[in-house]
């Protein structure tokens, strides 16, 4: 069943468009990634199915609902749960209140389910009061991740979770997204740069130049290396 | 016994200075310090609150406490209609923000002398006194020392443990990512203002008794209330604003008892200006910084 579906989507910033007509669709519990250059509209790609911003023309349905014109803290409501690239922690929030801020979008909720976050990513239970800003940048992705978690979300929206963490954790993150596609509960759109999480966690890509889809490629197209170079390198 | 009683009246001393500040800095704790508008107009909306409580109370009859929440609310219903109409235009932009909340003041000090006159009749100081050991304490200081207690505790528990309170925090931090988390920010960000300006509103109507009721009565509390908040710091500042006035309060007072009210009020600046030196983003910065330095060791 299709989760989500963009058809033709325009957005950017101010007089200028970023996204030129893009049209993607993500299947239930599988894991899509986005690939491109740096600039070619990826993050803003994420930042308009969030609905930080508007789309300017085209449609987004979201789990059969059109929510073009959603807000996007009624977004977060239905059901898509997003990591932004730099992540995003509230610095001044502890560990624990920032996780508390992600159960918050779904008011029904009364107890707040840590143990299945903390199965995923245990060093969160360990910091749980020091404050988010004090985090390694690993650590801070793991719980960005975790806070969109918590609320049992349909889609993930991933924005470059390698960015500025150590590869050992890049490694954890992707077993993780492993672990979590085999719940088979969740669909994950995930932009990345790093051919080893790529590679490991994708079924398949849409590649993106200029502001349109360029092209999709399979999981052969993605595990053989100069294809997938020939994508993202400069 | 002299000794004892000079003591209690230090005391004393201190407990009035400290709740001064920290009242006069009440609104401002949350429009300065969480939300980080330089609210010009500040002294012109405890002047609000001062009249609301003045004619329901003088005019209306009503008795003072409840003429100080009705302050409150009419105070905050104004906060509410300044924020949707002007004041949400200007967020992120620091210096527009000070000249307009500079205009409302004019224009809020002036519109009163306007339709009420220089003066109005004060309201008189509830309670009575005692006197001990050849000193005398007001008991309605006392109340207000109480008050601001009550009220420290009320602030802590609605911005530590409410929802309201934890998505205000993460609002005013990240405002993008709060909504990509289901806030809604623009409603996040009318209640705050909303809530500051009635808590000026509140402590306008409670200093009422202690001072002149006239249209600018509010500029004697714009200075202490900035230095309270600024040398309190962003980081947490309900535990600044306690911290700073508790502080300064300690300086004030001593200085003041043995040399004079003025020499006191100097004692106080130079230490505000000490303070901002040594720790530039104040007292609840450096406490933080210990605090994290603490808690990352023992998770280590």
């Amino acid at each position: 069943m299709t989760i989500l579906n963009i058809n033709n989507v325009v957005a950017g910033y101010k007089t200028a468009n970023v996204l030129q007509g893009v049209s993607i669709t993500l299947s239930e519990s599988e894991i899509v990634s986005v690939v491109g250059r740096n600039g070619v509209g990826k993050s803003t790609l994420v930042k308009t199915i969030i609905g930080l911003l508007p789309a300017r023309s085209g449609q987004i349905i979201f789990n059969e609902k059109d929510i073009t014109s959603t807000k996007a803290n009624n977004r977060a409501k239905s059901g898509i749960g997003y990591v932004p690239q730099g992540r995003g922690i509230f610095p001044d929030l502890t560990v624990q209140d920032n996780l508390r801020m992600g159960g918050l979008i779904g008011t029904k909720q009364k107890k707040l389910n840590f143990d299945s976050v903390f199965s995923y990513f245990p060093i969160l239970k360990e910091r749980l009061h020091q404050r988010g800003g004090t985090l390694s940048g690993g650590q801070q992705e793991m719980l960005a991740i975790a806070r969109a978690l918590i609320n049992k979300p349909k889609l993930l929206l991933l924005d470059e979770p390698s960015d500025g963490v150590q590869p050992s954790i890049v490694e954890e993150i992707g077993k993780f997204l492993l672990k979590l596609k085999d719940t088979g509960e969740i669909t994950v759109l995930l932009v990345e740069q790093n051919f080893d999480l790529l590679q490991t966690v994708s079924d398949r890509a849409y590649a993106m130049e200029k502001g349109t889809v360029s092209d999709t490629l399979t999981k052969e197209d993605l595990n053989n290396d100069e294809t997938l170079a020939a994508y993202i390198a400069v | 016994m002299e000794t004892d009683a000079l003591a209690l009246s230090l005391t004393y001393q201190f407990g009035t200075n400290a709740a001064f500040l920290f009242l006069a800095a009440l609104g401002l704790i949350v429009i300065l310090g969480m939300m980080n508008i330089i609210n010009l107009a500040h002294g012109e909306l405890m002047m609000m609150g001062a009249y609301v409580a003045t004619i329901t109370h003088n005019q209306l009859g009503l008795p003072f406490p409840l003429a100080v929440i009705v302050s409150f609310f009419a105070v905050a219903v104004f906060g509410a209609i300044l924020e949707l109409l002007i004041v949400r235009r200007f967020y992120g932009r620091e210096l527009g923000a000070l000249v307009v909340t500079w205009g409302i003041s004019l224009i809020l000090g002036q519109g009163t002398l306007l339709v009420f006159g220089p003066f109005m009749p004060a309201i008189k100081i509830p309670g009575g006194s005692y006197s001990y050991g050849g000193f005398s304490y007001s008991a309605y200081w006392l109340i207000l020392i109480a008050i601001s207690i009550a009220l420290i505790a009320g602030l802590y528990w609605l911005y530590r443990y409410t929802n309201y309170g934890l998505q205000a925090r993460a609002t005013m931090q990240n405002a993008e990512m709060a909504k990509a988390l289901g806030v809604p920010t623009n409603r996040v960000y009318l209640l705050t203002f909303s809530l500051g300006a009635g808590l000026a509103g509140l402590s306008g109507a409670l200093l009422a008794p202690t001072s002149t009721i006239a249209p600018f009565m509010g500029q004697q509390f714009v200075a202490p209330a900035f230095i309270t908040v600024v040398v309190g710091g962003a980081a947490n500042v309900i535990s600044g604003a306690v911290g700073s006035s508790v502080l300064l309060s300690a300086i004030k007072t001593p200085i003041g008892m043995a040399y004079g009210a003025f020499l006191g009020t100097v004692a106080l600046l130079i230490a505000s200006l000490i303070i901002i030196r040594i720790m530039p983003d104040g007292i609840s910065a450096a406490i933080q910084k210990l605090m994290d330095r603490r808690r990352t060791r023992k998770t280590k």
